[in-house]
């Protein structure tokens, strides 16, 4: 344990410090980078070396066309937002919800499902959702735990719910089927947002005041038969979703593009609703800029931190604490769950898939959990407990980055404390939809007919 | 000084599969060439910086190694193309004749020296595939309005033919596919293709080749590296280098062949193009081989010194040709073998 | 604290460095306002590239002279690559504009419990010594890749764009915009605390937030 320590001092100072910076409320991505640079000169590393950087910033986020989606659907968003249709929709779906406590967060939930049908990038999902509904919950008198929390939770459902640009990474990872991915995906997917509405119903029936029925009249004044402004709200953001779903569907885009239809189509729709002006027009372009900028400042300092980090040996730190335990499949598969959880605390999905996978995936091949599972039906299994696993890594403290979207996105209202409290219930039910698909792999491979 | 014991390298392709495994294999050799004085530490690709900015950072000095595919610096040294997907180019064996016995290496190296780059060309892939396509290619016309997924000189002939060519990121090819978005695509070999599911969403599977005969991958170091090391070392590089050249050659085309096999049980149509189309391609290439050596000095002299040395192999061979043997009466044709492998 | 008790030593201090700090901020807002647009840009390149794959075009225009960026033909892939030149442009800058903005991520939960003081401090501590050498040292050392692009006449292998040492350079110049906006910052906090009474004012004029 001492060699341990010995060896790997500089790693473990590395992620001690940034804990201890984070606390200070100096921005997060400054102090990734910062962190990056003043390590590599405490650990005699190379300057030259450092010359990385400016490359994985240019590869991985300006050159990386899929990142180009962000922007785009920050931008759908706001003008969803501002032309008025989604509080139409919001209130008219809680309308449909009639009396059920906790109605309106419910429709959240279930308007997150299909959002992560369309969009699969979670900062753009957890910052539409929340510009969507945070306002109109916070002004029914949601607490704010229930409020945010649902919000993230259901935000991040996209990087697992197909299409994914995480389970296309998986699979050229892992070397398995991207198409049996998205199948194996779709189960466990539902199985979640099923999980976060059954909460939601039983919490909004335990503590009636975390989710108050809105006051009727409050609610909506609108007089028009249910299934009549059913049909009215829900036609703008359906011919949406269908623009965006539908146009990668019909095979005219990519996941990308169709980020690019679906702004233009909340551009026509606020047009259509004669809520579009210049201002409103300026306000949202600088908006996007600034919310789409504290998104990949992020990326830009993890990549600066996770590249000294690795060069530091952190990465041999995680291969050697795996490989040191002796345990049986179902040991080392709740350890390297567990593992991956843990690293969720600090890294991004995509440092976590490339240094992890590639280190365990032949060790997973080859364990015997006595289903007499196929090397491929076993990693597609393993590939979708971690991308549940990464799923939750989005919502845990102090890097979740769905919480730092939607941080983003209060500007100030809302503290950092209260949207760590609200996801405490929601990566607890990830958890059990974790072990869920542990216990019983037919979630998972049923699908894709790999049982 | 004696350089670095254990080389970090910058990979492009993962080393779970056969392209990024070329790397792991060198390495192997390697520490056998040196009696496990030097390895290669290979690094996953974006591990150290991105696939496409690995030939920059060694350049820069940033990384002391990366394993690449030759093509993917066009941009740059438009030179690789050549190595990296020549249309109607040599066999793998002709190709490798020419950079181990011809000037091939040596142009290559002539062109990395301003960048401060030594290659080591260390892995061929046979031929690539002519593609996975959702539409029938019967007739050059069919091409017209198609868009595919391809990159390069290939590109270049199939835009003369009217054909859409398109950048779809790596990632995002298997849903492009599924979805219409394209087409078309070419990628790598069967085994490489087959991994990547393609089978699922695309229903012919196109032979030959035709815009990649053959295709080198290299390890690049360091200039000032590199010059660190001793004489002794720097030919143990090259025998670990020749090694798994050698090993990459025997070991892929049967295990294609298994892999095809596999994909057509699977259900995948496997055709040939029409030699009307293969016709059409060539006249394309004529033109786009005019315009490259037209625009490119040290593409025409590769280009010619290539062929020179092809014309030589190609005579030997021609002079050499016998039939197939016949069968013993009476005995079954062999039938390929199958099952083994499974990619 | 009011105006009237400070001392005229601060008063100065907080003057100059307000006064030094103004074109700094207003630099960066004003660029951060102009590059916000280029969201709109992106769209429509995007839109164009889908609607050109529709049609089964691939060519839009070839001429003769070689032009900037575009060299000679306008084809999908020059939109393609275009969508991502644009989105750096939005992304680089974008991150100084937010910076005046206060709009960066920050794990507030003590934070929120300092004074206007200790903030000022925690920014100015955390400008110098994480984000401005982060900026200079990845600028610096992004010479070689810009420098490269250059010489080699790096331009797409798709039949796209040309002279990507455009693009590429935006990466160190965006960097260094971005030391010069926390210069900024710097002074302006520096300027609070001279004076506290410029700690409650904001950098940015107030533009609308969303509720
Ligand atoms: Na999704
Ligand atoms: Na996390």
């Amino acid at each position: 344990m001492a060699e341990f320590l010995a060896e790997y001092a500089l790693a473990i100072a590395m992620v001690v410090a940034l804990l201890a910076g984070i606390f200070t409320g100096y921005p997060v991505a400054f102090l990734l980078g910062g962190l990056g640079i003043a390590f590599a000169f405490i650990g005699g590393i190379p300057i030259p070396f450092l010359g990385t950087v400016g490359s994985r910033i240019f590869g991985g986020v300006i050159e990386n066309w899929l990142m180009i989606a962000i922007p785009l659907f920050v931008f759908m968003g706001l003008m969803l937002e501002r032309s008025g249709v989604a509080k139409r929709l919001l209130l008219t779906l809680q309308r449909l919800f009639g009396r059920t406590p906790g109605g309106l967060a419910i429709s959240v939930a279930i308007l997150g499902v299909v959002m992560a049908a369309s969009t699969g990038i979670i900062g753009a999902s957890v910052v539409m959702l929340g510009l969507l509904a945070l306002p109109v919950m916070m002004k029914q008198g949601y607490r704010a735990e229930m409020a945010c929390g649902v919000i993230a939770a259901s935000g991040t459902l996209g990087i697992l719910i197909p299409p994914s640009i995480m389970l296309v990474l998986m699979g050229s990872i892992l070397q398995v089927s991207v198409g049996a991915l998205f199948k194996a995906a779709l189960l466990p997917g539902l199985l979640l947002g099923l999980l976060y509405i059954v909460y939601l119903l039983v919490t909004a029936w335990l503590k009636p005041d975390w989710a108050p029925l809105a006051d009727p009249d409050a609610v909506d004044a609108d007089t028009t038969p249910l299934p009549l402004a059913l049909l009215r709200d829900l036609l703008g953001p359906v011919v949406l979703i269908v623009a965006v779903l539908g146009s990668i569907m019909a095979g005219i885009a990519t996941p990308t593009e169709a980020a690019a239809i679906g702004a233009a189509g909340s551009l026509l729709l606020a047009l259509i609703m004669r809520s579009l002006d210049w201002a409103t027009l300026r306000d949202a372009v600088r908006e996007t800029s600034r919310t789409s900028a504290m998104i990949l400042f992020v990326v830009i300092g993890a990549t600066c931190f996770s590249v000294v980090f690795k060069r530091l040996g952190g990465d041999y730190m995680i291969e050697e604490m795996v490989t040191g335990t002796g345990l049986g499949p179902y040991g080392l598969l709740l350890l390297l769950m567990l593992l991956i959880f843990v690293l969720g605390f600090f890294l991004e999905w995509i440092e976590i898939s490339f240094v992890v996978l590639p280190l365990v995936a032949p060790v997973v091949e080859v364990l015997d959990f006595g289903y007499g599972l196929s090397g491929q039906a076993l990693l597609i299994w393993f590939a979708i407990l971690v991308a549940i696993n990464l799923q939750t890594s989005f919502l845990t403290p102090p890097f979740g980055y769905a919480l730092f979207y939607l941080k983003g996105i209060t500007e100030g209202q809302i503290g950092i404390g209260t949207i760590y409290r609200s996801i405490i219930p929601f990566v607890l039910l990830q958890l059990t939809g974790l072990i869920l698909c542990i216990a019983f792999p037919a979630l998972v491979l049923w699908l894709p007919g790999l049982l | 000084a004696e350089g670095p014991k254990r080389l970090d390298v910058a990979s492009t392709f993962s080393t779970q599969n056969f392209l990024g495994e070329g790397a792991v294999h060198l390495s192997e050799e390697l520490e056998k060439a040196t009696g496990g004085e030097v390895s290669l530490r290979v690094h996953e690709p974006g591990d150290l910086v991105p696939a496409f900015e690995v030939f920059n950072s060694v350049s820069s000095g940033a990384v002391q190694a990366g394993w690449d595919w030759i093509g993917y610096w066009a941009g740059t040294v438009p030179i690789t193309n050549l190595y990296g997907a020549l249309p109607f180019g040599p066999t793998p064996e002709a190709f490798m004749s020419w950079m181990w016995a011809g000037e091939g290496t040596e142009l290559l190296q002539k062109a990395y020296d301003p960048y401060g780059v030594k290659v080591l060309p260390c892995f061929i892939s046979p031929q690539e595939t002519g593609g996975w396509y959702n539409k029938e290619i019967n007739k050059p016309e069919d091409f017209e309005g198609l868009s595919m997924r391809i990159s390069g000189l290939g590109a270049k002939v199939l835009n003369k033919l009217g054909a859409s060519t398109q950048l779809v990121p790596g990632s995002e090819i298997y849903l492009a596919l599924e979805r219409g978005r394209v087409d078309a695509t070419e990628f790598s070999v069967p085994q490489v293709d087959a991994a990547m599911g393609f089978d699922e969403v695309a229903e012919y599977y196109y032979f030959p080749g035709w815009h990649q005969s053959a295709s080198w991958f290299s390890l690049l170091i360091n200039q000032q590296v590199w010059d660190e090391y001793s004489d002794e070392r720097k030919a143990q590089f090259e025998t670990a280098c020749r090694a798994t050249l050698q090993w990459a050659m025997a070991e892929a085309p049967p295990e294609q062949v298994r892999t095809i096999h596999q994909l057509e049980e699977k259900g995948v149509k496997v055709r040939r193009f029409p030699d009307e189309v293969i016709s059409a391609l060539q006249d394309a290439w004529v033109e786009v081989r005019q315009e490259e050596m037209q625009n490119n000095p040290d593409f025409k002299e590769a280009y010619e010194s290539l062929m020179q040395h092809v014309k030589l192999i190609d005579e030997w061979y021609e002079l050499q040709a016998l039939p197939a043997p016949k069968p013993i009466q009476g005995e079954n044709q062999p039938t390929p073998v199958q099952g083994e492998g499974d990619a | 604290m009011t105006d009237a008790r400070l001392a005229p030593w601060r008063e100065r201090g907080a003057a100059v460095c307000a006064a030094l700090a103004r074109p700094l901020v207003w630099l960066g807002l004003f660029i951060g306002r102009v590059t916000s647009w280029l969201v709109l840009l992106v769209m429509l390149a995007v839109l164009t590239t889908v609607t050109l794959n529709a049609l089964g075009i691939n060519e839009i225009a070839r001429w003769q002279a070689d032009v900037l960026l575009f060299g000679n033909a306008l084809t999908i892939n020059s939109v393609t690559e275009l969508q991502w030149h644009l989105f750096g442009i939005l992304t680089l800058f974008g991150g100084t504009y937010a910076l005046h903005h206060d709009t960066h991520v920050r794990v507030d939960l003590v934070y929120q419990k300092l004074s206007p003081r200790g903030r000022a401090i925690v920014d100015i501590l955390g400008h110098l010594l994480m984000l401005i050498p982060f900026c200079l040292l990845i600028a610096w050392l992004s010479q070689h890749f810009v420098a490269m692009s250059y010489m080699s006449g790096e331009r797409s292998n798709y039949g796209g764009l040309t002279d990507r040492y455009l693009i590429k350079a935006m990466l160190p110049i965006g960097l260094v915009f971005l030391a010069v906006g926390a210069l900024g910052q710097v002074f302006n906090n520096l300027a609070g605390l001279f004076d506290p009474s410029r700690l409650a004012v904001p950098t940015h004029d107030k533009e609308p937030i969303h509720g």
